[in-house]
């Protein structure tokens, strides 16, 4: 039960930290932001979230899911942030919604492939420190 | 209490999570507002002035901003045509800033092309202004351009 309360509440922050990540270094968003991130943070951005998600929940298959969840929501909120205003001005409906149609797909894409490398990432740091004996040590 | 290496990943996630939960909900609540601030900017044409088709349309081009928000005009882009037939079109790049609920006049003097159209087309005109209005609210925001489509009939 435990468990998947952490499992849940992770994919609920990797997907706002996806979602604020892709958010805050491309076109669309970025000079609105509250704080100012440099492009050059996305894809290292994106491989933290992967890592920390990984070493978070602890397990292999439920962060290969966790990571696939949370890529796919934050790549909603992402488009959705994009399309919003045409939901409301019919004026700008197509285009917005068009926009953030291939921003999310590609913030989709972005999220897994990066998240992927940030679970390697985890895996590296669970080779260094000797995986679980770890967390029992500590 | 022993702190894991689960749950130090987890409060580095939160904090990442905050940080750019917050970028995610100020900007897109910015980007909002900034093109409902363009959608409520109105745009009227209130002078058209056609003497021969050797002489420029003079014609007067009002732009209202209604919001809260600062929006500055960046350019004005006019076609004309008579009926479905494109006879000419001028421009006014002259930057101005409007406050809230200020009005910006601009003349846009149309230059008409093709002059044997215009004398041979039967009165009277159907004159149809068309264009587009580049305004920015945000120098963070990139410029946006209104289109619009004005009919208009000498009396």
């Amino acid at each position: 039960m435990r468990d998947t309360v952490r499992l849940i509440l992770v994919i609920v922050l990797a997907s706002v930290a996806n979602a604020g990540i892709v958010a805050s270094t491309t076109t669309d968003l970025r000079d609105l932001t509250l704080i100012r991130v440099s492009d050059i943070w996305l894809l290292p951005g994106l491989i933290l979230v992967g890592t920390l998600l990984s070493l978070a929940i602890g397990d292999l298959g439920r962060s290969a899911l966790a990571l696939i969840t949370a890529s796919v929501v934050g790549s909603l909120l992402f488009a959705l942030a994009v399309a919003g205003p045409g939901f409301s001005i019919s004026a700008i409906r197509v285009t917005l919604i068009d926009r953030a149609t291939n921003y999310g797909l590609l913030s989709l894409l972005m999220c897994l492939l990066f998240g992927f490398a940030g679970l390697v990432v985890s895996w590296l740091i669970d080779a260094a420190l000797g995986g679980q004996q770890w967390d029992e040590r500590h | 209490m022993t702190i894991t290496r689960r749950t130090v990943a987890l409060c580095v996630l939160t904090l990442i999570a905050i940080l750019a939960g917050a970028n995610l909900v100020v900007a897109s609540g910015r980007f909002n507002s900034a093109f409902q601030a363009y959608d409520q900017l109105e745009l009227a044409l209130t002078s058209f002035e056609y003497s021969s088709p050797d002489d420029p349309i003079q014609t007067e081009f009002v732009i209202t901003n209604p919001t809260d928000e600062r929006v500055t005009v960046r350019a004005v882009e006019l076609r004309v045509q008579i009926g479905v037939h494109d006879t000419g079109g001028g421009e006014n790049r002259v930057e101005a800033v409007l406050q809230r609920g200020e009005s910006y006049s601009v003349s846009v003097p149309l230059r008409i092309n093709d002059k044997e159209y215009v004398r041979r087309a039967k009165t009277p005109l159907d004159w149809r202004v068309s264009g587009r209005v580049q305004v920015q609210l945000n120098p963070a925001i990139e410029p946006v351009w209104i289109p619009f489509v004005v009919r208009y009939l000498p009396e």
